[in-house]
């Protein structure tokens, strides 16, 4: 029961982290890590929403090293 | 090399396609919740419209999984692959809807947070669902070209490759939940045989795919010059480099030029067309190119070349 609660709660924390992250990343890091992304519109973006959400440390890590 | 992210690359062809998928989707459920209703008339419209879903996304993932080793056994199921990514996303969007009624319905009328509640349901089956929503959320997630470039093919494929994953523990999540309950032996029968399907579509292609078909003489072909192969619909560009031969599909991925009539140019496969380069073992364009086409193995055996009949790597 503990460990299921714990879980969720750290799932919640990734999540909310994600989305913070993902907002930002969408508005400003995309082009930067991938040029085709620079000009693309906001329906790219919304495709591309939820993997940011879900993936934020691999793209955080992209974007720290460009 | 490059171009501009769309959302969809919409397409007449893949428009037709994801209507007929929509339609095909409507349909099925409509009947499912319609005559369920008719057959279990004591059955909820909710508990109606969980088994829909559920069974929508569970067939779905029979033909995403069966479309690969068809078009690999017959090419005349190749529309089928052109758009199976959208494919993918529907069948997923069916199974979170499935799993998400299925959550409060069973999980959100107790005091316990509903996600705790079905971590730790003493049924097995759902936590089994739930493993296989997250690898299909992950892939359908995924599904853009923008993540296949960040990802690089093969790790995007290593990741997608996942779905078998899913489907063993889907097969487990029907078994042990909707199975026991009912306890019908069609539906078991139903079951196995869609398992046997895929399973066996994959057993023939693999074994189909074996095979190599041989080309020429080795002295036929020019020193960094290639000939033109055709296998059925597809055209495969032999070339001949520094003592070795490299197969790679003839379809350049700029414009579709003819490779083969190409020539090989500071090692690099050169299309005569517009001049996009491809290093002829991996099929790719030298760094920081992105494009790659299709590769073949190769061998040499008794001075002729022989070439296998599968693509080694697909251009996805
Ligand atoms: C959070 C994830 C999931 C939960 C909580 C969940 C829950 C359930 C429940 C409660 C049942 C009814 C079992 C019974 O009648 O005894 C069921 C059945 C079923 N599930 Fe899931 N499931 C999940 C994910 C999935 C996924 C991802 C798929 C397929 C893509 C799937 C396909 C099915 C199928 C085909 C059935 C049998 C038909 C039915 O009774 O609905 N489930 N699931
Ligand atoms: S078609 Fe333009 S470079 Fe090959």
């Amino acid at each position: 029961m503990q460990w299921a609660e714990g879980l969720t709660t750290m799932l919640g924390v990734y999540g909310a982290a994600g989305a913070v992250f993902a907002a930002l990343f969408l508005w400003k890091g995309v082009a930067h890590v991938d040029a085709g992304a620079r000009g693309a519109g906001i329906g790219f973006r919304a495709v591309i929403a939820a993997g940011c959400v879900a993936l934020w440390p691999l793209l955080a890590a992209k974007w720290v090293r460009r | 090399m490059s171009v501009t992210y769309a959302a969809v690359q919409w397409n007449r062809q893949k428009k037709l396609y994801d209507s007929v998928i929509a339609g095909g989707v409507a349909l099925y459920l409509g009947r499912f919740v319609g005559v369920g209703a008719m057959v279990h008339p004591q059955a909820t419209a909710e508990t109606l419209l969980i088994r829909g879903l559920g069974t929508a996304a569970f067939l779905l993932l029979h033909v995403v999984l069966s479309i690969g080793p068809l078009t690999r056994l017959d090419r005349r199921f190749l529309p089928l692959l052109y758009n199976r990514r959208h494919l993918g996303v529907t069948m997923f969007t069916l199974a979170l809807g499935h799993g998400v009624f299925s959550l409060v319905q069973f999980h959100a009328l107790g005091d316990v947070p509903p996600l705790v509640s079905l971590l730790t349901a003493p049924a097995r089956f759902e936590q089994l669902g739930l493993a296989a929503l997250t690898i299909l959320f992950l892939m359908a997630a995924t599904s853009h070209d923008f993540w296949l470039k960040l990802l690089t093919p093969p790790g995007w494929k290593r990741l997608h490759m996942l779905v078998y994953l899913a489907y063993a523990l889907l097969v487990a999540h029907v078994s042990l939940g909707a199975l026991q309950s009912e306890r019908n032996p069609l539906f078991v029968g139903v079951v196995l045989t869609g398992a046997c399907v895929v399973l066996g579509l994959h057993v023939a292609a693999w074994g189909a795919g074996r095979g190599y078909v041989e080309v020429c003489e080795v002295e036929r072909i020019g020193e960094n010059r290639a000939v033109l192969l055709k296998l059925g619909d597809e055209k495969i560009a032999v070339f001949r480099h520094g003592g070795k031969v490299s197969a790679i599909s003839n379809v350049c991925a700029h414009q579709g030029g003819p490779l083969s009539e190409g020539k090989i140019v500071d090692g690099c496969v050169t299309c005569p067309w517009h001049g996009y380069q491809y290093l002829p073992e991996t099929g790719a364009s030298p760094p920081p190119f992105t494009e790659k086409v299709a590769v073949y193995e190769t061998k040499v055996e008794g001075g002729k070349v022989l070439v296998s009949r599968c693509a080694k790597t697909s251009s996805i």
